[in-house]
């Protein structure tokens, strides 16, 4: 089943990447976000499925902007996307209440984790 | 007036430039007219002098909307030239110097991407061949014919360093590549093992 998807990330060259990513099995990209603070704006008004999240970004992160996207709505999803050590960061997203974190650079692990939320009946409709 | 100033630091270069063109022809018709209809020197003297000093006013503002800012964009550049991608720009208008300040750290932000991608998969790389090589080295001895594998396995493991040196030549917005891992700038690696001017270490001393 589709789903409606949010992009932030900092870089046009990756949310290109992933927006291209995300279509081929039907996702549809319904925004996308440069920073922390056009995520938070752009989900109250979206309302999206998932949010894909990166780590480090100009003027506000994406930790900073997922504890508010969650305080928000604290049935958002959010799967953070990060070039970062996966080791040391996966604890304290999960921690956040963030869905999973995935490997920018490994295409099939973001996708899993999509279709993971479809299967544990969580993303919207 | 804080809203006047707000308006000000809002409007386009073009629209200011297109303000000040307005301003100096409406001040040059009114000396202009002045002296054709032989009004009193001192009125005529007055309005070329507030000629003047608009247009003295008008230069200052340039150095400071447009000189200054380019200037300013330049050495940031000049800084992502030299492999400092962390060294953004500062500069926040809304004006066309202020688009161009955000393009330009765009495009440092995608060429950061583009290093850590490479750097992402040299370290895979690196872990793949040293396991290829350790069973290489497993298998019974069949002298010679391994020896070549062997070497192209040597040399793909220098050509992942080389490429692991060149894009560790470069300093990262908000992310450091240390002990193989890569880590957000301001997290220390737990290890007590940070470099000296990691920020985490500055922060704690």
């Amino acid at each position: 089943m589709s789903k409606r998807v949010l992009v932030v990330d900092d870089s046009s060259m990756m949310r290109k990447m992933i927006v291209k990513l995300l279509q081929p099995p039907g996702h549809i990209v319904v925004g996308q976000a440069k920073n922390g603070l056009e995520a938070i704006e752009l989900y109250k008004s979206l309302q999206p499925d998932i949010v894909t999240m990166d780590i480090t970004m100009r003027d506000m992160d994406g930790l900073a902007a997922a504890k508010e996207i969650l305080r928000f709505d604290k049935e958002a999803h959010i799967i953070f996307l990060s070039n970062l050590d996966e080791e040391t960061y996966r604890a304290e997203v999960e921690k956040l209440g963030a869905r999973g974190f995935a490997s920018k650079h490994k295409a099939r692990e973001i996708l899993d984790m999509i279709e993971e939320e479809e299967r544990s009946g969580g993303a919207g409709s | 007036m804080s809203t006047l100033l707000q308006a000000a630091d809002g409007m386009s270069l073009k629209n200011k430039a297109l303000f000040f063109f307005a301003l100096t022809v409406l001040l040059t018709l009114t000396a202009a007219g002045a002296v054709l209809h032989g009004g009193p020197p001192a009125a005529v003297l007055a309005v070329l002098t507030f000629l003047l000093c608009s247009l003295a006013v008008a230069l200052f503002c340039f150095q400071l909307s447009v000189s200054r800012p380019l200037a300013d964009l330049n050495a940031a550049v000049r800084n992502m030239i030299d492999g400092r991608l962390d060294h953004l720009s500062r500069i926040k208008r809304k004006d066309e110097i202020g688009r161009l300040s955000e393009s330009v750290n765009d495009l440092a932000i995608n060429m950061q991407e583009v290093l850590l991608f490479a750097w992402n998969h040299s370290q895979q790389s690196c872990v793949l061949l040293e396991q290829i090589a350790e069973r290489l080295d497993t298998l019974p001895e069949a002298g010679e014919s391994l020896d070549g594998i062997r070497e192209e396995l040597a040399h793909l493991q220098q050509d992942n360093e080389d490429l692991k040196t060149i894009v560790m030549s470069f300093s990262y917005f908000e992310i450091r590549l240390e002990h193989e891992r890569m880590l957000a700038e301001a997290d220390c690696c737990g290890d007590g093992s940070c470099g000296p001017d990691s920020a985490c270490r500055q922060r704690h001393n």
